[in-house]
């Protein structure tokens, strides 16, 4: 049975059909050399899968013949390995057969080399290296194999002649032949026909970001990665190749043992080979074939009849641009599109740079298959934006950038819901799980991140989330938005396809970051003035101040950050290096931006640099913004050390760019106030410089098994949802609150986490002994950058009289005297929260002792930092002094002007008997 | 014309073999690229922290820029990739942190580092290579 199968199979012998092989591989050779240019070897063939069908046919001949070649040759090895095989073969006639073997593979992989693709580039380096490390004669044949490092001359002769006519000779010399069977020549033939109809060779794409050597030498690969001293295989090759020569000296059962050893080596080395092929990725790393997608597989034969669009068969070389070394089809159907940032025109980087697919295809179906829509989300800008020739670094940084990682979100919600122990541990959004509070942030947070698909096309706006690079670089003209919509309104025919591609630009404007940042901080909506209210939209209808966003929420117009209204951009303050990350991993944002008001408004400026000093990207961005300032200095970042490119000191001044607009903007220098009390040194310029932030009171989250819910990080509609039930807005003046690990830094917080969290409605209330322990409460203030900027400082009053700013909440703060003793009383607005008694609103209780609260060596906070708390009793009480006086005094007052230039304690001396200062 | 092996032997080697090897000989002479040593211009412009060429690998780090050769001290692929700041042959998988140093095998040996002058006039690196 066996033997049949092997007689249909191997239909003559396999000397036969490798002589046959042999022949086809010769004369489709000859028709290949027509096409083939070896001065442009590579594009050649670039240019025959483009414009010339039958040229293909010919070289996937040559190719599958080649291929049947070697593993028959191979095979006939072993046949005649054979003891009496062997002794029917001559001596001379014996060294020659084994010494042809070297030839055979040197055929073989002249023929890979001369394409001259990315692999053959680096194959050919590296059998360079090999026959250079032979003693003495290395170099003497790398220059008799090789030649000149950029020509492939020599190379090409050696494989059209040199080996060709030592294989002729040695064919001849063992067989006395030249030609096989007719009907074997015919099988042959047809075989590799119908092979070089359907499976293509692969020609590298320069898309494809792994490397292999030809299929027979990737177990060599392997074992070489094992190989300090790789010149070592030489001396494995001419072990392997003397044994051989001596099985000729060898009795029955030696030889028998030999080939079962041969045999051996020849399954381990399949074996390397197999892992070699398909389970080595990118950067030698391990990989599993079904994990890869088309474009990362190793395996890069292209399956299926190689169709040509009819449309393009008289292509020449003029109609197909050369674009960095490489030639597209792709413009010929997509021609005069345009809207491109001239970096990313396909006359500067193709079509395939970014959109991947097969460049070398005119037809539709090949030419699309594997293409990526979306190029820059997070998932494919390792082949696309983050590629060795554009932006490896960036993409690598972006991974980390807390806008991916969302670091401070997931770990705060995990402390929240107790299933961390600190709200500053490093996390990563894309490796939630399915912990109640992974799944809170499915249902409700997982949306915002860089990591997010971007899945449709068009324009970002307010509904927009993540999209990776495009989620900031993608831009839209409006002719361009109204073709795109068109073109889906059109089913996507052919004939509305638009003209004007999105720019991919460093144009990035507040639009791009309004769609994640007008949620939760909300400093999008809070920068141009607008505040969420829970007002529907028949509520607001003939109203004016209000805005309706594409999501349905209602905002209230408070007042805008002073820098919007000069026209600033977010990017005008913040880098490329706070967006896209500076390569280290953040817990929370406060880390990660690093930029400070004192870098723009200060009255030194002494901390600049010069063009020359810039930093590669920082240079690079500039001049993409035709910056023309390279002869005036520039300022530097207090904490980032890098230069703030748009701006400038002229004269003296400091100006900054506006880095869309083009406007010159005066930068300011702080109040003397704010420079020259000593008092106030450890507020930071938003503690009294915030003109509102928004607040919510509290909220009630709950797990409904009933609803269909969605989760945002599968995308999908799953069972069950947490639900946020929330109470009323506001938008008023920032509590304050201490940063511990600035140098005691007062900053503004907002209520973070004033929540109740039903964890029982999410696990099985048997999981809980009570349904109060299945209830978490948690009353924790976040601080905040709110970017309400007011020129005008909040007062002294509404700080040092005001309950919300010391942390008791909204209500009433009244200083009284009772029989000559002063005392503060505070009447809340509203009412205490059954599970601390605290009010609602409040961050602590009116004059409490919050040591106690804020604890981090033992776990406990009162925000969702480590390092951020509410004033002890101690400040408390220094706060409600100073108020104390202003209850009387006005704050311009000569008497609260003088106070501030001495000790207060020291000034609190020389008060007049009429002052009473509150007992505690 | 039956011809036996001993002539056919004689005859292939001394009309073919012979004189093509010997024409192949002399030719490579004229091929001979080893002592070619190359001159490399790149801007002085780089876009990042590592920057990949043909030939050189070129590293900014701050004011400071070091040039190394790109080939990969294993077997000579050109290295042409980094990762979180590592920079990585294709071929086999060797790493090299951004002195130049082997990090991961199979490659021991340090990368080579080039030599450069600057080019104000021009704004650019002169490398040989």
């Amino acid at each position: 049975m066996f033997s049949k199968i092997k007689s249909v199979i191997f239909y003559d012998t396999y000397g036969n059909i490798a002589l046959a092989s042999f022949l086809i591989c010769a004369v489709s050779g000859v028709f290949l050399a027509i096409p083939y240019d070896v001065q442009t070897a590579y594009d050649s063939i670039n240019l025959m899968l483009i414009t010339n069908l039958p040229a293909v046919v010919f070289r996937n001949m040559h190719y599958w013949s080649a291929q049947f070649f070697l593993v028959f040759t191979l095979l006939h090895t072993w046949d005649h390995m054979k003891l009496e095989s062997i002794l029917k073969t001559k001596k001379g006639v014996w060294l020659r057969l084994v010494i042809s073997l070297l030839f055979v593979f040197f055929v073989m992989l002249s023929g890979f080399i001369i394409k001259a693709d990315a692999d053959s580039l680096q194959a050919r380096r590296i059998l360079e290296t090999l026959i250079m490390q032979i003693p003495l004669l290395g170099e003497f044949f790398v220059n008799i194999l090789f030649g000149k490092k950029e020509s492939f001359q020599l190379m090409y002769v050696h494989h059209i002649a040199t080996a060709t006519i030592f294989l002729v000779y040695i064919i001849y010399e063992h067989s006395r032949r030249l030609w096989s069977k007719t009907p074997t020549f015919l099988i042959t033939l047809i075989l590799v026909t119908v092979l070089s109809f359907f499976v293509h060779p692969p020609l590298h794409d320069n898309i494809n970001p792994v490397l292999k050597g030809p299929w027979y030498f990737v177990g060599l690969q392997e074992i070489l990665h094992w190989m300090s001293q790789p010149g070592w295989i030489w001396i494995l090759v001419i072990s392997l190749l003397i044994i051989l020569y001596l099985m000729k000296n060898l009795g029955e059962r030696s030889n028998r043992l030999l080939r079962k050893g041969i045999l051996m080596l020849t399954f381990g080395y399949a074996v390397l080979t197999i892992i070699g092929f398909y389970f080595r990725g990118e950067n030698w790393e391990w990989t599993v074939p079904w994990e890869k997608n088309k474009t990362e597989s190793t395996v890069s034969l292209e399956m299926g009849f190689r169709k040509v669009n009819a449309q393009f068969r008289d292509l020449t070389a003029n109609d197909i641009p050369l674009v960095q070394g490489k030639r597209e089809a792709c413009m010929n159907c997509h021609e005069n599109v345009g809207g491109f940032a001239p970096a990313h025109d396909p006359s500067a980087i193709g079509c395939t740079s970014c959109h991947l697919g097969d460049p070398f295809s005119t037809d539709k179906k090949t030419a699309h298959e594997n293409m990526v829509l979306i190029p820059g989300n997070l998932s494919n800008a390792r082949l696309s934006c983050g590629t060795t020739e554009c932006h490896p670094e960036i993409t690598d940084r972006i991974n980390k950038s807390l806008m991916t990682t969302n670091s401070g979100i997931v770990s705060v919600d995990r402390f929240v819901f107790g299933e961390s122990h600190s709200p500053d541990v490093l996390a990563h959004i894309k490796e939630i799980g399915h912990s109640a509070a992974d799944k809170h942030l499915r249902n409700l947070c997982a949306k915002c991140h860089l990591g997010n698909e971007k899945t449709e096309t068009g324009p970002i706006d307010q509904l927009s989330r993540g999209g990776g690079c495009t989620a900031c670089h993608l831009n839209n003209t409006k002719v361009g938005t109204k073709q795109h919509f068109q073109y889906l309104a059109e089913n996507k025919k052919e004939e509305y396809l638009p003209a004007i591609h999105p720019s991919l630009d460093i144009k990035v404007s507040n639009d791009h970051c309004f769609g994640c940042h007008s949620r939760s901080g909300r400093i999008s909506t809070n920068y141009e003035g607008w505040h969420e209210t829970l007002l529907e939209e028949t509520d607001i209808a003939g109203k004016e101040g209000y805005r309706q966003l594409q999501d349905k929420r209602v905002f209230e117009f408070i007042s805008a950050d002073v820098h919007h209204a000069a026209g600033m951009v977010c990017i005008d303050c913040h880098s490329s290096y706070e967006l896209m990350g500076d390569g280290n991993l953040y817990a929370h944002k406060e880390q990660s931006v690093k930029v400070r008001c004192e870098d723009c408004h200060s009255n030194e400026h002494s901390h600049t640099n010069a063009f020359d000093e810039l930093d590669s990207e920082s240079r690079k961005i500039f001049e993409l913004r035709n910056f023309t300032h390279n002869d005036k200095r520039m300022l530097k970042g207090i904490d980032s050390e890098l230069a703030l490119i748009n701006t400038f000191i002229e004269n003296g001044i400091p100006q900054m760019i506006g880095k869309n607009s083009g406007n010159v903007h005066p930068l300011n220098p702080p109040s003397d106030i704010c420079t020259k009390e000593h008092v106030h040194a450890s507020l930071t310029c938003s503690s009294c410089h915030t003109a509102w932030a928004p607040q919510c009171i509290g909220c009630h989250n709950e797990f409904d098994r009933e609803s269909r819910g969605f989760d945002q990080l599968e995308k999908m509609e799953v069972q069950g949802e947490w639900v946020e039930y929330v109470a009323q807005f506001y938008a008023d003046l920032p509590t304050l609150g201490v940063r511990e690990s600035d140098d005691k830094k007062i900053e503004p917080a907002i209520p973070g986490m004033i929540m109740t969290i039903d964890k029982g409605s999410y696990y099985s209330s048997d999981d809980f002994k009570s349904s109060d322990e299945s209830v978490i409460f948690h009353r924790l203030y976040a601080p905040t950058s709110p970017h309400t900027t007011s020129i005008q400082g909040r007062n002294c009053v509404s700080c040092h009289n005001d309950p919300l700013a010391i942390g008791y909440g909204r209500g009433r703060l009244e200083y009284m005297i009772t029989n000559g003793k002063g005392s503060w009383k505070f009447t809340p607005q509203f009412e205490a929260n059954k599970n601390d008694g605290l009010p609602e609103d409040a961050w602590i209780g009116f004059l409490m002792e919050t040591k106690n609260l804020h604890k981090p060596a033992m776990g406990h906070y009162a925000s969702t930092r480590t390092d951020f708390r509410p004033f002890s009793l101690e400040e408390q009480k220094r706060i409600l002094t100073v108020g104390t006086c202003l209850t009387c005094h006005d704050e311009n007052s000569q008497v609260m002007i003088n106070s501030m230039n001495e000790a207060f304690e020291n000034y609190l001396l020389k008060i007049s008997e009429q002052c009473i200062l509150p007992e505690w | 014309m039956k011809i036996s092996r001993k002539d056919f032997i004689k005859k292939f080697w001394s009309v073919i073999l012979i004189p093509y090897a010997l024409y192949v000989i002399l030719m490579a002479k004229k091929h001979s690229r080893v002592s070619l040593s190359k001159e490399v211009r790149i801007s002085n412009n780089l876009n990042g922290e590592i920057n990949f060429f043909e030939d050189v690998i070129c590293i900014k780090s701050g004011e400071d820029v070091t040039v190394f050769s790109s080939k990969c001290t294993h077997l000579g692929c050109q290295i042409n990739k980094a990762q979180d700041g590592v920079l990585i042959c294709p071929c086999h998988g060797s790493k090299f942190d951004l002195q130049g140093k082997a990090l991961k095998g199979p490659a021991n040996k340090k990368l080579i580092k080039l030599e450069f002058d600057e080019d104000k006039a021009t704004n650019e690196y002169i490398i040989k290579v």
